[in-house]
């Protein structure tokens, strides 16, 4: 059983390098993996297989033939260079959350830990960062300077503006032709039809998407009392709200809100995970390690 | 329509606590604590539109706790509707209380024509506007509040209104009022009592009105008459009490805003003007002008001072006075040394001071007649006719030798009401004085005292100025007595009985007087002559023998000037003719008119006698001598005619506090007999906004 992994907002400031943090957190969670059922990576005999012609010689077993005068062509396990693409959602609406809960700090070492992961198994991580605008922050490759970058990316990236699922991100899905894995981190405060068609795009191009679908506990709890004017991080639109009066319709539309984007993921054969940033980070690992096994 | 009235005007000041909900709501808003969140896409449906009913609910709450605080300020200010008269068509009876200013300030004459001529055609019109089942009374307020006639049908009342006419007196509206709530008190309990203050609301007839509770059922009306301002001329005083030293003069005021540079002046003695002249008077100022009173004969006199001027008030601008001339006192003096060259007589100063003017041909009358004898012919003069006073006043210089009978003559003259007056001298014996005038004299006779030189003498210390004797320098700088020098003098030892008048500056006598039988004896403690003073060489020297000689001679009369003098018209007194006069028929002669007969009380005075008509009187007895002079004057204060704006008399009115009903469906709904109160509405619905308030401010609302 993997060990818990907090990461608190604290240790992020304290560790300027996203990159020793995300190193430091698979580290310790891949040392605390006991017979692992996910080692099956790197390049590992199958089967054999009559030679065809065209094969690559490269792969014909000489002792083999040299027992039963046939050629055999050694098969291997197709376990590397996966491309992963995690989108980052860096909408302000992500920048919520106080002290060790902030979304978007939680967000930023998942994509971290994810990548670091990525590379350690040989695959290739990109990162596309959504937000006010998207763009492709690094395309995927699979190198340990290609790793650094990425964290060099999220270490400066900031949360701000709104969240918005239009055609330039569905541009840049459209430029993914390799089969590969898709993880989003996002909350999805945004419009129902648009995280459909994200969740759609990606699947149409034959990624195997993950949600994890980010919350932060003010946002579950609602744990305020008397009379507030909330101010919407991403319009600034200011509205005054009594909060413990209206504490139960707020988590009853939350919920329903997250039941539709987790119905959206079954619908769509697609792996939803709800993150609750006060909750351990090892959740997303095992679940990240399951899928890709599965692929 | 009839606009809301309150009875605690000054509680409207409470108003700024609509100031306390105000800023408990801005308070409040501020207190909203700001948070920035995700997103608002969970609270923005629903959440606005409770957003928009919680912003209605502040505002209905806050229009409420308006509402609230307003109500209880009207509540506690107790307003009340006066009913219309509109309102009284509808079958009420209706009493009214008209109370009339009849002062001298009515006859003004305005822009309108005279004032109480408006007053009385407006007062016939609400007269004329009654039902014939309504009431009315009339109360006169002139002198005295006077009821003139109870609550009577609408037309007795105009009928007993058209001969009314003002005075000359002054009136106090209070007084009028308070005989108005008298009225209506004892009047028709279910009639509405109105009260109207009818006349021009000069303010000195408004400034006793806080003394003069109303009550909250009365209404009080007002039909004002008259400008705020009427520019006015007055003769506001006639002084002619010249014993005091003080000239006669009149006081000149100018009660207007304009100036007024020409106004003729005439001053008139027994009917002929004597003076004229032209004084200017700056606005709002007053004046003093010197009266020059000619040489009058014995007997009594009529002063008049008026104005030739064209202003509102015309009664004021005349002021009389009356002033009585008594005969002249007869004086004896003894002369020791009787010489041609009178200027060497040693009673030279004394008769030169008494009467200056004599042997003059064209000269009236002196003060004093007198005479002169030497001290040997002194007892045969006074006793020349037994049961006659020969004279008033007898002046004794020192004598040296003192004639046998001659104090015993003077005696019996003094015990019979004469007047001694007795000088020191050269050579003088004291133990002779001392025996011979031992039943005359004030002081024994001691030793003589002489100071060592001139610059080194007495002068005079204390006097009394309360007598008759040194009246004359009651008033300041009417004369230094510490002038005059004593070389010699007598030490003095009064006797019983005796006052002293006058003291040396080291508290020796100079001065004392005692009375003996009916008559006066005075010493004085220096000579006739300048041989030991100087006195006779200084002007204080004649007023204060004059002064002596009055008193000696104990010649009444100048008080009872000052008496005749102060009469107010209008106003009630009673007129002291002395005791020979008891029960005597007393004719009165007016300035106008015919005589009147009265009849004087047991000691000799006319009561409750009033004089509504400024001028002369002249009372006479049953052989037509005349007892006394009178003069009447308008009250100096009805000159003033500024008035009170209407505004501010109810403003002045204090009302009555009331005993509490006991019916409680009367307090609600505060219906009395002339006026709504509605407080107790006011209440009820503040309750009824409480308990809104209430539920407004409990209803949670998401």
């Amino acid at each position: 059983m993997p060990g818990t992994l907090n990461i608190s907002a604290r240790t992020l400031a304290a560790i300027d390098d996203l990159s020793v943090l995300a190193r430091t957190v698979v580290e310790g969670f891949l040392d605390g993996l006991h017979r692992s059922p996910f080692l099956g990576y790197s390049t590992e005999f199958s089967t054999y297989r009559a030679y065809t012609q065209g094969d690559n010689l490269r792969y014909i077993d000489w002792k083999v033939w040299g027992r039963t005068d046939e050629l055999y062509v050694r098969q291997f396990e197709d376990d590397t260079n996966m491309c992963c693409q995690i989108f980052l959602d860096t909408s302000a609406s992500m920048d919520f959350g106080t002290g060790d809960a902030n979304k978007f700090d939680y967000a930023r070492v998942l994509a971290a830990v994810l990548a670091e992961l990525m590379v350690r198994q040989h695959d290739a991580p990109g990162l596309i960062l959504f937000g006010e605008q998207a763009r492709q922050a690094v395309p995927t490759q699979a190198s340990r300077h290609h790793a650094d970058e990425i964290f060099h990316l999220l270490t400066h990236a900031q949360a701000r503006g709104g969240t918005h699922m239009d055609q330039d991100l569905f541009r840049i899905v459209e430029t993914i032709t390799r089969r590969g894995i898709a993880v989003v981190i996002s909350d999805f405060f945004t419009a129902d039809e648009a995280v459909r068609e994200l969740l759609r795009q990606l699947q149409a191009q034959r990624q195997e998407v993950i949600v994890f679908h980010v919350l932060a506990p003010e946002e579950l709890d609602l744990p305020y009392e008397g009379e507030y004017l909330f101010e919407d991080s991403e319009s600034a639109e200011e509205l005054p709200v009594h909060a413990e009066q209206f504490r139960e319709e707020y988590q009853r539309r939350l919920s329903g809100f997250c039941e539709r984007i987790k119905q959206e993921c079954i619908q769509l054969e697609i792996d939803y995970q709800p993150l609750r940033t006060d909750g351990a980070l090892d959740v997303a690992l095992i679940r990240y390690l399951e899928h890709r096994a599965a692929v | 329509m009839p606009g809301i009235f309150f009875t605690n005007t000054w509680m409207l000041a409470a108003m700024a606590a609509l100031a306390i909900p105000v800023l408990i709501h801005l308070l409040l808003k501020r207190k909203k604590k700001r948070l920035r969140f995700s997103t608002l896409q969970f609270f923005l449906k629903q959440d606005d539109q409770s957003s928009q009913r919680r912003k209605l609910r502040n505002w209905l709450l806050l229009a409420i706790r308006l509402f609230i605080v307003t109500l209880l300020v009207l509540a506690f200010a107790r307003p009340y509707l006066p009913q219309s008269d509109a309102s009284n068509t509808t079958g009420q009876r209706r009493q009214l209380v008209f109370v009339l200013d009849q002062s001298a300030s009515m006859q003004a004459i305005g822009s309108d024509g005279q004032r109480w001529a408006q007053a009385k055609e407006r007062v016939q019109k609400v007269i004329a506007g009654l039902k014939p089942d309504d009431r009315a009374a009339l109360i006169g307020c002139a002198n005295h509040a006077e009821v003139l006639s109870g609550f009577a049908p609408p037309a007795a009342a105009a009928k007993l209104l058209r001969d009314l006419q003002p005075t000359c007196g002054s009136s106090d509206l209070a007084e009028g009022l308070q005989q108005a709530v008298k009225l209506t008190t004892g009047g028709d309990p279910e009639a509405v009592a109105t009260v109207y203050v009818v006349g021009d609301l000069q303010r000195s007839a408004c400034h006793n009105l806080a003394s003069c509770p109303v009550p909250q059922a009365v209404e009080i009306k007002l039909i004002a008459v008259g400008d705020l301002f009427a520019p006015n001329l007055a003769l506001t005083q006639l002084q002619v009490d010249a014993h005091d030293g003080a000239k006669p003069q009149v006081v000149v005021a100018n009660f207007s805003d304009e100036d007024s540079p020409n106004v003729n002046l005439d001053f008139s003695v027994d009917g002929k003007v004597v003076s004229s002249r032209s004084v200017p008077l700056k606005s709002g100022a007053s004046t003093n002008v010197e009266l020059p009173v000619p040489a009058l004969r014995p007997g009594w006199h009529e002063l008049k001072a008026s104005l030739q001027a064209k202003d509102a008030l015309a009664v004021d601008n005349a002021r009389y006075a009356t002033l009585f001339v008594p005969e002249p006192s007869r004086v004896l003096v003894v002369e020791t040394r009787q010489t041609k060259r009178v200027f060497e007589e040693e009673s030279f100063f004394i008769r030169a001071a008494l009467d200056p003017t004599k042997d003059s041909t064209n000269s009236l009358q002196a003060a004093y007649n007198v005479m002169q004898t030497t001290p040997d012919e002194l007892a045969s003069r006074l006793s020349a006719n037994p049961g006659q006073l020969p004279c008033d006043v007898v002046i004794v210089p020192g004598l040296k030798q003192i004639p046998s009978g001659s104090a015993r003559v003077l005696t019996a003259f003094v015990q019979a009401g004469g007047g001694l007056l007795l000088f020191l001298g050269e050579g003088i014996s004291a133990n002779r004085y001392n025996s011979e005038f031992r039943d005359l004299l004030p002081a024994q006779l001691g030793n003589p005292d002489l100071s060592r030189d001139w610059g080194y003498g007495w002068r005079i210390g204390e006097y009394d100025t309360n007598t008759v004797v040194f009246a004359a320098f009651r008033l300041p700088n009417s004369g230094d007595l510490h002038i005059p020098e004593f070389m010699k003098r007598y030490g003095l030892t009064p006797t019983e009985g005796a006052s002293q008048l006058a003291a040396f500056d080291d508290g020796l006598p100079l001065l004392l007087a005692r009375t003996v039988g009916r008559g006066r004896v005075a010493l004085v403690n220096t000579c006739a002559d300048t041989a030991w003073n100087d006195w006779p060489k200084h002007k204080t020297f004649v007023p204060w023998l004059h002064g002596l000689g009055r008193y000696l001679a104990q010649k009444a009369g100048l008080d009872q000037i000052q008496e005749t003098n102060s009469l107010v018209a209008g106003d009630e007194f009673d007129i002291d003719l002395g005791p020979t006069l008891r029960r005597s028929q007393i004719r009165l002669q007016p300035p106008v008119g015919k005589e009147t007969l009265w009849t004087a009380d047991d000691q000799g005075r006319l009561r409750d006698t009033q004089f509504g008509v400024p001028g002369i009187y002249s009372l006479r007895d049953r052989n037509d001598k005349e007892l006394r002079r009178l003069a009447v004057n308008v009250a100096p204060r009805e000159s003033d005619l500024a008035a009170l704006p209407p505004t501010e008399f109810q403003q002045q009115l204090v009302r009555a506090q009331e005993p509490p009903k006991t019916m409680l469906g009367a307090n609600l709904l505060g219906s009395r007999s002339n006026q709504k109160e509605f407080w107790s509405v006011l209440l009820l619905a503040v309750l009824g906004l409480l308990f809104i308030e209430a539920i407004v401010a409990n209803r949670t609302l998401a």
